[in-house]
């Protein structure tokens, strides 16, 4: 079997630590979308970093999981860019980012339902077409538990990658979120997902905000998350790839290398125990056809990105939801929105904006 | 349609496309030749790097910063630097060299002439210098002497075309020729010049010119370090041999005022008596080398290039 590997985000910031320590270093994973508008030559110089380390493209702007459809001039640009530096693999994440011509300038959970399954399986096959090979799709951390959501998570997830030719990113860091977030059992999930699908894992850490995780990248990576290295090694039968992210309050390298040894040990401990995977139940997707379509994802959109709206939005969620245009069960599943959620997944968007704005 | 018969202006302008041709020609063979990698090269190399983008001199400069930010050289009372461990507790030849320079105290802005000089610092580059030729980065011996022989065949070219319309128009009684013989010797200059002109392949130049981008955001990283034990030495040598000493002395690490001091450029007969290395070698003349104190006896001997080769001036006495 090929070996376990395990690496790290590429950051700029860190190109020299980590350049310098390969022999600790198995592969890096790039993010594709800071280099579409890149000149000639920066794309140029990925195609030298993997004449030292294997690379993979993470993508975070395409937002699949979504009923408006893929944004086909960014996938271009991913495709294009995947065709000029030749990555070993590349992924995305199963989210949303846009609605009704608006960018939430971050990751959204999709509405779990029918709707959303097929959505992301026919945005997943536009790309997979267009690119030549099928994404790795990564499950993502939500601050709002998403409204018009009849499947759990893990059903969702599974139905994405059973029913795709997609292998499934799976972040570790983003289950022990939404499991402190929404009060679900992380194990159980796992034993949920066909993790003899899962073709990486990433790891990360946040920090509380509230009575919530939010998934930040900026703090190390927690215990719990490597419990749940250990727990998916012990079970899936493949090789695993194991990615450290870390988007800021860059520690020393030294000690980044040391939450890669301690993945490195976690995968080891898991491999020692070899626990034979049990088949996953059929899915039962029926009754869950849902009602997400575009006209809801704008409007949600709107009411997460513009505050005016927001605050009239939950005055009267099913009302505004209404007079928006949308149809009465739209409204009525508005109407139960996780108001706590709602309200911290805005403010996190807002952030981001806002730091995308000032990076520019 | 024979350009030998062409009348003076039609063949000149012949002779000039044709010397473009030729010498584009040879900077395609020689590009071609020089892209070719050899043996695999470590990006995270920071020495070697160092040697690349500035030579010696470019060594000294991340050799220095790496031991500074280590700790293993450090200011004096003076404010000069001077090794704080010895030579043999390093294991990088260029490390050894300086710490051995800096057993005597040296003033930052004299440091980096001094140590290029030394004849330990010039050896351990000569290594780095044949693993960049190695790898087919430095043009070396091989590649220089392709190199001669593309400009020889340029330059055979350009003379026979030259030379057989001269000789034509002699036969022919005429005598204007000059401008073709003023065209034929710049077509043979650019050939040489060109085969001259780069120190390093046109690999090295691009795995240079790709290394400055992967590492592009280092000088960021050096300025946002809330504390120097969130650098390690590697990034602290890589930043330096990329982008200079001064995007370290840009940052608020620690050891940031020495960085700042020996990224100044030295000016001849430019140090006053109150803070001059003269001043300070001759009163430190007594504990050090007595060379120092005939060097600073003179302001004229004081400059920069008097430090070379670990003789004393400012501090820098002799250590090998």
């Amino acid at each position: 079997m090929t070996p376990d590997r395990v690496g790290l985000g590429w950051r700029p910031q860190l190109a020299a630590g980590i350049l310098s320590n390969l022999d600790q270093i198995d592969i890096v994973e790039v993010i594709a979308d800071d280099y579409f508008e890149a000149p000639a030559a920066r794309v140029r110089s990925l195609r030298t970093l993997m004449t030292q380390v294997p690379l993979t493209l993470h993508g975070v702007g395409l937002g699949p999981a979504s009923t408006a459809g893929i944004d086909l001039k960014r996938l271009s640009k991913f495709a294009r860019l995947i065709e000029q530096v030749k990555p070993e693999s590349w992924s995305e994440h199963l989210a949303w980012v846009r609605g009704g011509g608006r960018e939430l300038g971050h990751l959204a959970a999709p509405c779990r339902n029918g709707s959303t399954i097929d959505a992301t399986l026919a945005n997943l096959d536009r790309a997979t077409q267009m690119v030549g090979r099928a994404p790795l799709v990564e499950n993502i951390a939500s601050l709002i538990d998403p409204p018009a959501s009849p499947l759990p998570e893990s059903q969702w997830l599974s139905a994405v990658i059973r029913g795709g030719q997609s292998t499934l990113l799976l972040d570790l860091h983003n289950v022990h979120t939404n499991a402190f977030n929404f009060r679900f059992d992380p194990f159980e999930f796992l034993d949920a997902l066909p993790l003899d699908k899962v073709g990486a894992i990433h790891i990360a850490g946040g920090r509380p905000q509230g009575l919530r995780i939010l998934d930040d990248h900026l703090h190390d990576v927690p215990d719990p998350v490597f419990d749940l290295l250990e727990y998916v090694a012990a079970r899936a039968p493949q090789a695993l790839t194991v990615v450290l992210e870390r988007d800021g309050s860059y520690p020393a390298m030294s000690e980044l290398l040391a939450q890669l040894s301690q993945a490195r040990a976690a995968v080891a401990r898991g491999r020692a125990k070899r626990i034979a995977l049990s088949p996953l139940p059929a899915l039962a997707l029926n009754g869950t056809q849902g009602i997400t379509n575009p006209a809801f994802e704008a409007y949600l959109a709107k009411v997460l990105i513009e505050p005016d709206e927001r605050e009239r939005f939950l005055q009267d969620p099913k009302g505004e939801a209404l007079r928006a245009g949308l149809q009465p069960a739209q409204a009525r599943a508005l109407e139960e929105i996780d108001r706590e959620g709602l309200m911290m997944a805005a403010r996190s968007f807002a952030n981001k904006r806002g730091k995308r704005i000032r990076g520019h | 349609m024979n350009p030998f018969d062409w009348a003076g202006p039609e063949f000149l302008l012949f002779y000039f496309l044709f010397a473009a041709i030729v010498l584009a020609i040879q900077i395609w063979r020689m590009n071609a030749r020089e892209s070719h990698p050899g043996e695999p090269v470590n990006l995270g190399d920071a020495y070697l790097l160092a040697y690349l983008k500035g030579r010696e001199a470019g060594l000294a400069r991340a050799s220095l910063a790496s031991l500074v930010s280590r700790q293993l050289v450090v200011n004096d009372e003076r404010a000069r630097l001077v090794a704080a461990v010895l030579p043999d507790e390093v294991k990088q030849r260029t490390d050894k060299a300086i710490l051995n320079a800096l057993r005597s105290p040296c003033q930052p802005t004299e440091v980096i002439q001094m140590v290029s000089k030394a004849p330990a610092f010039a050896d351990a580059a000569s290594e780095i210098a044949s693993r960049a030729e190695r790898s087919r980065l430095v043009a070396g011996s091989g590649a220089q002497s392709a190199r001669r022989m593309d400009a020889l065949l340029s330059i055979a070219l350009l003379a026979a075309v030259a030379g057989v319309k001269i000789a034509l128009a002699i036969s022919r009684g005429r005598a204007n020729y000059r401008v073709l013989i003023v065209f034929c010797i710049i077509g043979c200059i650019g050939a040489l010049v060109l085969s001259r002109k780069r120190r390093l392949t046109r690999l090295g130049e691009k795995t240079l010119a790709d290394v400055s981008q992967l590492y592009q955001a280092m000088p960021s990283r050096v300025r946002s370090a809330r504390e120097a034990a969130h650098l390690s030495s590697q990034e602290v040598a890589l930043t330096t041999g990329l982008f200079g000493m001064a995007a370290l002395g840009a940052s608020t690490l620690q050891g940031a005022s020495i960085y700042r001091r020996i990224d100044r450029t030295p000016h001849r007969g430019s140090y006053d008596s109150s803070g001059s290395s003269c001043s300070s070698s001759s009163s430190d003349s007594s504990s050090s080398d007595s060379s120092s104190s005939s060097d600073s006896s003179s302001s004229s001997s004081c400059s920069s290039s008097s430090c070379g080769g670990g003789s004393g001036c400012g501090g820098c006495s002799s250590s090998s």
